[in-house]
């Protein structure tokens, strides 16, 4: 299946800003992540040292964040958009 | 009227267009870039996002105030010193509702709306995202 990714501010110069990702059907945000943070500037960006997802980090799945769907669980369907930034800095 | 756009605003239309009979005072908040040593800002939005949650921002104004024209448009691009980043037009019958609104508006649109900014310096040496993470 293939998702589309946007990753905005800092996220996007480390993991491009908007492109298709090819995963495996069934795959879920964990095993994504594990796709996009292969470098380790990328790890380290998203997880801290005890390998959880950093607390600034927001994902969003549709638009909607992964901790009001199943956490790093969600799973992905083919089409999906899935947006990675950090704290919102506007006005 | 809300927007996110990379042009800019004409402040004077918006605000003759919040003339509404009804209004007794307008409010207006202008963001602009402050020259904190640096030559400008790049502002990068998640525009489908961003325009959904300053819809239920302003839903949430219209609720609990008595205003009765709301406008907000927030740039994005490469922006120089003192370039205009946000504007917000409240229109109320009363000047209480109208500031009310628009320090409710300002204040929620910089916690919740999907928008970053990057400082540029003068060097060229690159520039900093604003904020937690971003740097």
């Amino acid at each position: 299946m293939i998702i589309k990714i946007k990753a905005f501010a800092r996220f996007g110069e480390f993991l491009g800003k908007e492109f298709d990702l090819e995963l495996d059907s069934r795959s879920d945000i964990d095993g994504m992540l594990s796709v996009l943070c292969a470098s380790r500037d990328a790890y380290d960006l998203i997880f801290d040292e005890s390998g959880r997802i950093r607390e600034y980090v927001n994902i969003l799945k549709r638009g909607r964040h992964i901790q009001s769907l199943d956490g790093i669980r969600t799973v992905l369907e083919d089409g999906d958009e899935i947006a990675i930034f950090p704290p919102v800095a506007g006005g | 009227m809300i927007a996110i756009t990379e042009e800019d605003f004409n402040i004077d239309k918006i605000l003759k267009d919040a003339k509404h009979p009804d209004n007794g005072a307008i409010v207006t908040f202008l963001g602009i870039v402050r020259d904190d040593g640096i030559v400008g800002m790049e502002i990068e939005a998640y525009t489908d996002l961003a325009l959904q949650e300053l819809d239920k921002i302003e839903e949430e104004a219209l609720e609990r105030f008595d205003i009765r024209s709301l406008d907000v448009i927030h740039r994005t691009g490469t922006l120089s010193v003192s370039d205009n980043i946000l504007l917000i037009v409240c229109g109320a019958p009363h000047r209480k509702d109208a500031f009310a609104a628009c320090e409710y508006m300002i204040d929620e649109l910089k916690k919740r709306v999907p928008v970053w900014k990057k400082e540029l310096y003068k060097d060229g040496a690159g520039g900093k995202w604003v904020g937690e993470g971003t740097e």
